[in-house]
């Protein structure tokens, strides 16, 4: 793999990446991976609320993402690329998910359980609550604390303008600060 | 309040990267060898470069182009009769069938040395497995599998009975082997070994190569579909299993990955029975009539109580279950029916057995007695099978307490 072009942030680009992969080397769809899969993982965890079954269905993502990779037109653009894979795998799962349970309704009857029980609670009722927001919203929040709260990298994600992005993150800060806040009173 | 929010949200995220390395290297282990390439280009392109040079830009210009191009394809087959032996499918195709199906059906016969069986294994994915056998069964007729609840049923069509437990046992072998498979073709070492024919029928083979198995995919050049697949292994002798008639997404209904409404359910973990009737002294005098055919016409030593256990008893209970090894699975299932019924039996029913040595026939001498509930008498069986109505002061004694008196 090629060095890093990218002088600002001296690692290569996610357009890089991708052609090194096209190029025949699987290695740099590693970097690629290290780099979005924990972001795939949150997308997939607005529709499954189970960490387990998030971490498979990025699993399956990501395989697909490497089958189609040449016909990515835009290879810097991978990481919307594959998030907007990921919302169909998730459409697709979410569907199979609604006939599985038709046909048997006790089967799956708390997948909220599947794969959280060593995770704190009041994680899993925060992610819980931004499974709640707006898909923009979400995706702002996951973006943003995945990608090392860089927001540069969450905007490009996202394809929008910096002040685009700031105001969309403080919107779905506000709501979840709102949210919060409504749940304490209502415990209290 | 903001930061606190920053700092749990920063907290919340790491979940997602939990067990990253882990699941890195297990997508990478399944990457094929090479991602698709950039999409070539499509026919229009390629005419178009061909005849002029000329790229075409414009997305009605391609489209007219295109229409030509089929019009001209479609006439020329028209007037020279030809046929289109052009669909050539790739690996990739047949995997995606592979990846796509939820549910699939299969033949499955494994041999090894002088075993063989043959099996019809049906899979809902992603935790429902079956299989029937039509040759080679090896105690069940019809192993489920349910890897979510992780419950192994078997079905014993026979006696219209099923045992439900909590450990993995057979059926969940042929679950494990598909996924097992899957993960194999996946892995990016197929080779293309061209077209094939595989009893008459034109086939696209492939094979995979593993350092201790190999797998030969035959599938069906234009729709990418597996016909069949050969896993040869070399582990302790040379095992080779089929799988043929394979069908994806066909319809299967969830009844048939749980026992028939019809069948009576052990089930081995608590040892409960739960039956689709009433268990009654029928029941009770079946299964105690099975033992004298094994035990040289006399009724079995202990059966849910009995004789105090000593050494001695053990032994010669021991030596009675030799006796059984050869029993028939009617027999076993009404046994177990008759202990079902002492089981169900309320609180302060005083069961009592003292059947030991009492032969069959002997009118004499009690087998087995209980108090119905709300009853002043008991119920008395007699080695005859007679049942008695008996008064508590005429119940017979019990042998090894008068023995110690």
């Amino acid at each position: 793999m090629e060095k890093s072009a990218d002088p600002i942030l001296h690692r290569p680009s996610d357009g890089e990446l991708v052609r090194v992969v096209l190029a025949g080397d699987r290695t740099a769809y590693g970097v690629l991976y290290d780099r979005f899969a924990p972001l795939v993982r949150a997308v997939c965890h607005d529709h499954t609320h189970s960490l387990a079954d998030a971490q498979d269905l990025a699993q399956d993502v990501f395989l697909r993402a490497y089958q189609k990779l040449g016909e990515l037109r835009k290879p810097e653009s991978f990481g919307s690329w594959i998030v907007g894979i990921a919302r169909r795998r998730c459409s697709e799962w979410r569907r199979q998910q609604m006939r599985e349970q038709r046909r048997n309704a006790t089967c799956r009857a708390n997948p909220q359980a599947v794969g959280d029980c060593d995770r704190p609670e009041e994680d899993v009722q925060l992610l819980r609550l931004v499974s709640m927001l707006g898909e923009d919203e979400r995706l702002a929040l996951h973006a943003f604390y995945l990608q090392d709260k860089s927001a540069e990298e969450a905007r490009r994600i996202m394809g929008l303008s910096r002040s685009g992005f700031y105001k969309l993150l403080g919107r779905a800060r506000a709501k979840l600060r709102r949210q919060l806040a409504y749940n304490q009173e209502t415990v209290q | 309040m903001s930061a606190q929010l920053d700092d749990n949200l920063g907290k919340a995220y790491e979940s997602f990267k939990r067990n990253h390395d882990v699941l890195r290297d297990a997508l990478m282990a399944s990457l094929p060898e090479s991602a698709t390439h950039r999409k070539r280009p499509g026919v229009v392109e390629r005419l178009c470069q061909v005849a002029g040079d000329f790229t075409v830009n414009s997305r009605m210009t391609k489209a007219a182009i295109a229409a030509a191009i089929l019009i001209t394809a479609l006439l020329g087959l028209h007037y020279l009769g030809g046929s289109v032996d052009g669909t050539s499918v790739a690996w990739a195709d047949v995997l995606k069938n592979f990846e796509a199906a939820r549910t699939y059906m299969y033949t499955r016969e494994f041999e090894k040395r002088d075993v063989k069986e043959v099996m019809v294994v049906r899979v809902r994915e992603p935790y429902l497995c079956r299989h029937d056998y039509i040759k080679g069964s090896v105690g069940c007729d019809t192993g489920i599998m349910n890897t979510q609840t992780g419950k192994q049923i078997n079905l014993y069509p026979r006696t219209k009975s099923a045992t439900i437990s909590s450990e993995e046992g057979y059926s969940g072998h042929e679950f494990r082997e598909y996924k097992d498979l899957k993960r194999d073709l996946r892995d990016g070492t197929e080779k293309n070994l061209g077209r094939a024919r595989l009893n008459g029928r034109e086939t696209l083979c492939f094979e995979i190569d593993k350092a201790d198995r190999t797998i030969t995919v035959w599938a069906d050049p234009n729709t990418a579909l597996p016909v069949q697949i050969e896993n040869l292994t070399d582990e302790n002798g040379q095992t080779r299993t089929l799988m043929s008639d394979i069908r994806f997404d066909v319809e299967l209904d969830e009844q048939i990955f749980q026992p028939p409404a019809d069948y009576c359910v052990l089930d081995l973990d608590t040892q409960r029975w739960t039956t689709p009737f009433e268990l009654t002294e029928r029941h009770l005098i079946e299964g105690l009539a099975v033992y004298p055919k094994y035990l040289d016409g006399r009724f079995k030593t202990r059966y849910i109580g009995g004789r105090p256990l000593t050494d001695e008893i053990e032994k010669k209970c021991d030596a009675e279950i030799e006796k059984f090894q050869t029993w028939s699975e009617e027999d076993s299932h009404k046994s177990a029916l008759g202990c079902a019924f002492i089981e169900q039996l309320p609180e302060g029913s005083d069961w009592q057995y003292v059947g030991e040595d009492v032969k069959l026939g002997d009118g004499t001498r009690a087998v087995c007695w209980w108090k119905p509930t709300g009853s002043s008498t008991y119920r008395v069986v007699y080695g005859d099978l007679s049942i008695r109505d008996v008064a508590p002061k005429d119940l017979p004694p019990i042998p090894w307490l008068a023995e110690r008196k």
